[in-house]
């Protein structure tokens, strides 16, 4: 293992680290309840007694920022991690029985949902359930579903045609025994590549339909809603909007700095 | 000894294509002994390959499919057994390695799980068991420090290390008949010497039956018992090696043993003869004999009739009109 190489990779981990260490340790770190409203103490400046200051109604925007982590992060992974599974089921069974009737079936969903743009796939579907924090996951899940099935499949098809799977084939191995032993680990390095990418756009997502409420419904602090309720007083608290922003920023820069260097760590040539 | 072990009858494979039906195999018939080599030599596109892999019932389906005849072995119709029943002859009875050793190894695993999975497969044994199995395999065929190797991964290895791990894989279960097609062509001359020396011996150790697939007649020369060759998805002549070497009876196998680069040749300074022309493509096939339009004894009849496979000598079968 090369320090020079890793560096983005070390960086990364340590950002998202963090991110996650606050949001977990959020009752540790900081003395304010994010849902406590102080109305005398509304739109305060950055102070030693409110670090990231007050919003307008007077809740501390740090412990808002910490404990809107958890429902940031949650949602942002969760739902990664549920597309994923989805997608590389249907991927898998797609591309390896690409002439199958239940392959084109999947295609020809896969290709409508990707029609539309992911947010606006989410925006649909959130309201279609609803705002809330479960709904949210399912609508940011059923917007990264189709991604996933693209790229399973077509790491599927190209991994089938290798002479190793014919070998597999030739000294009696089952469908399904070849599908767990020779396909799933030969594709599985792109997919969590592009998981841990993607995971950064679905914290975004989470952040713009919470921002447009359509996601986790306000009282209840979420990156989004926090932005949300401080930008119309962005004159007069302008910390308030500009600390989540960097919440966010700092979580998807992470995921992009450890997706990118993961790439090259999972080849198992470069071993 | 010289019972059958595989007879293969009127086998055609055909692919049926949006251009049409490729009759990729057509109505090929041969055995194969108990201890001996087969060899089937053939250009590019003879169909050879495609025979290997019906015998298997590995031919990709759709657009492929085995169109008609029987393959039997051990007495029984493969072509007829269940999915079930032909995955437990795949690799345990009749075992295949290939032309590509750079990708017939999954790059992910370690070369001793590979053979291992095959071992465990057929045989039933713990995972300790078959990978101890792997590693003796993996001396068998001449590999360095097989305890270490086994945790190779294939990119760890040269061209010649894998298909010599391909070839444990497919001994790893004692099969009866090994299929190799063209298992030295994308291996230097210096190693393939080595790995046909290799399957020579592991041969009479493991007394496996072998088929071997090339476009090679000096590889046919120094390993088989018995030889076809093939053109356009027919068998043009079917002999002993000796008689096919000594006494070619079919004008392709005289024009192929031809043009053979000879030594006494090259100090002479005499060009190479080479067969003209290119293998028709099967999905438009000439009227008459395939080979009619490259054929230097040609005549009237061979453009009009397709010849039938004539019995000429003992065990020796040519498809012309010369002998009809």
């Amino acid at each position: 293992m090369n320090f020079k190489k890793n560096i983005s990779l070390i960086i990364g981990v340590f950002m998202f680290g963090t991110i996650i260490a606050v949001s977990i340790f959020a009752p540790y770190l900081t003395s304010y309840d994010p849902l406590e409203v102080r109305i005398s103490q509304r739109l305060l400046p950055m102070s030693s007694e409110h670090y990231f200051g007050t919003d307008f109604w007077g809740r501390d925007v740090l412990s808002r920022i910490f404990y809107g982590g958890r429902y940031s992060l949650t949602i942002g992974l969760f739902s990664i991690g549920i597309s994923m599974i989805l997608g590389l089921i249907f991927g898998l069974l797609a591309g390896f029985y690409s002439e199958s009737k239940l392959a084109k079936f999947i295609i020809w969903i896969t290709d409508i949902t990707m029609s539309f743009p992911t947010l606006i796939l989410g925006a649909m579907v959130a309201i279609v359930f609803g705002p809330g924090f479960f709904n949210t996951i399912i609508a940011i899940a059923i917007a990264f579903w189709p991604r996933f099935v693209r790229l399973a499949r077509a790491s599927t098809l190209s991994v089938k045609e290798e002479v190793f799977i014919l070998a597999a084939k030739s000294v009696g191995m089952s469908d399904w025994r070849i599908v767990c032993v020779h396909l799933i680990p030969n594709i599985i390095s792109p997919v969590i590549v592009m998981a841990i990418i993607w995971a950064s756009d679905a914290i975004t997502i989470e952040v713009a339909l919470s921002f447009l409420g359509l996601g986790v419904p306000p009282p209840t602090p979420s990156w989004g809603t926090v932005l949300q309720d401080n930008l119309r007083y962005f004159r007069m608290s302008p910390a308030a909007v500009i600390w989540p922003c960097i919440a966010i920023a700092w979580a998807v820069q992470s995921l992009n700095l450890v997706g990118d260097r993961f790439r090259d760590i999972l080849d198992p040539k470069m071993r | 000894m010289n019972s059958a072990l595989l007879t293969v009858n009127h086998l055609s494979t055909y692919f049926y294509t949006q251009a049409g039906v490729a009759k990729a195999v057509d109505d090929v018939s041969f055995r194969v002994k108990e201890g001996k080599t087969l060899g089937i030599v053939g250009e590019s596109g003879s169909g050879k390959s495609v025979t290997a892999l019906s015998i298997l019932r590995l031919i990709p389906s759709p657009p492929g499919k085995i169109a008609a005849g029987e393959v039997i072995f051990e007495d029984k119709d493969i072509l007829k057994l269940s999915k079930e029943e032909m995955r437990k002859i795949r690799g345990n009875k009749i075992s295949m390695i290939f032309q590509e050793p750079m990708t017939s190894l999954n790059p992910v695993f370690r070369i001793g799980d590979q053979i291992a999975e095959t071992i465990r497969l057929h045989q039933g044994l713990s995972k300790k068991e078959a990978l101890r199995k792997s590693m003796e395999m993996l001396r068998l065929v001449g590999i360095p420090s097989p305890q270490k190797r086994v945790f190779d991964y294939p990119h760890q290895l040269s061209g010649g290390m894998r298909q010599r791990v391909m070839i444990a894989m497919a001994l790893s279960c004692r099969p009866k008949l090994m299929i190799a097609d063209e298992p030295t062509t994308a291996l230097d001359v210096t190693i393939q010497a080595q790995i046909l020396y290799l399957m020579q011996k592991l041969k009479e150790e493991i007394k496996t039956s072998i088929i071997l697939i090339t476009h090679n007649m000096g590889v046919i020369a120094e390993t088989a018992q018995d030889v076809i060759v093939m053109y356009a998805g027919k068998i043009m002549e079917y002999a002993d090696v000796e008689n096919i070497f000594d006494n070619p009876q079919h004008p392709y196998t005289e024009s192929l043993l031809e043009s053979i680069p000879r030594l006494d040749e090259i100090e002479k300074k005499k060009r190479l003869r080479v067969i003209p022309g290119i293998v028709p493509s099967i999905l438009n096939l000439p009227p008459g004999c395939k080979f009619n339009d490259r054929c230097e004894k040609a005549f009237a009849r061979c453009f009009q009739e397709e010849p039938s496979l004539f019995l000429i000598g003992q065990n020796h079968y040519a498809r012309c009109w010369l002998h009809g």
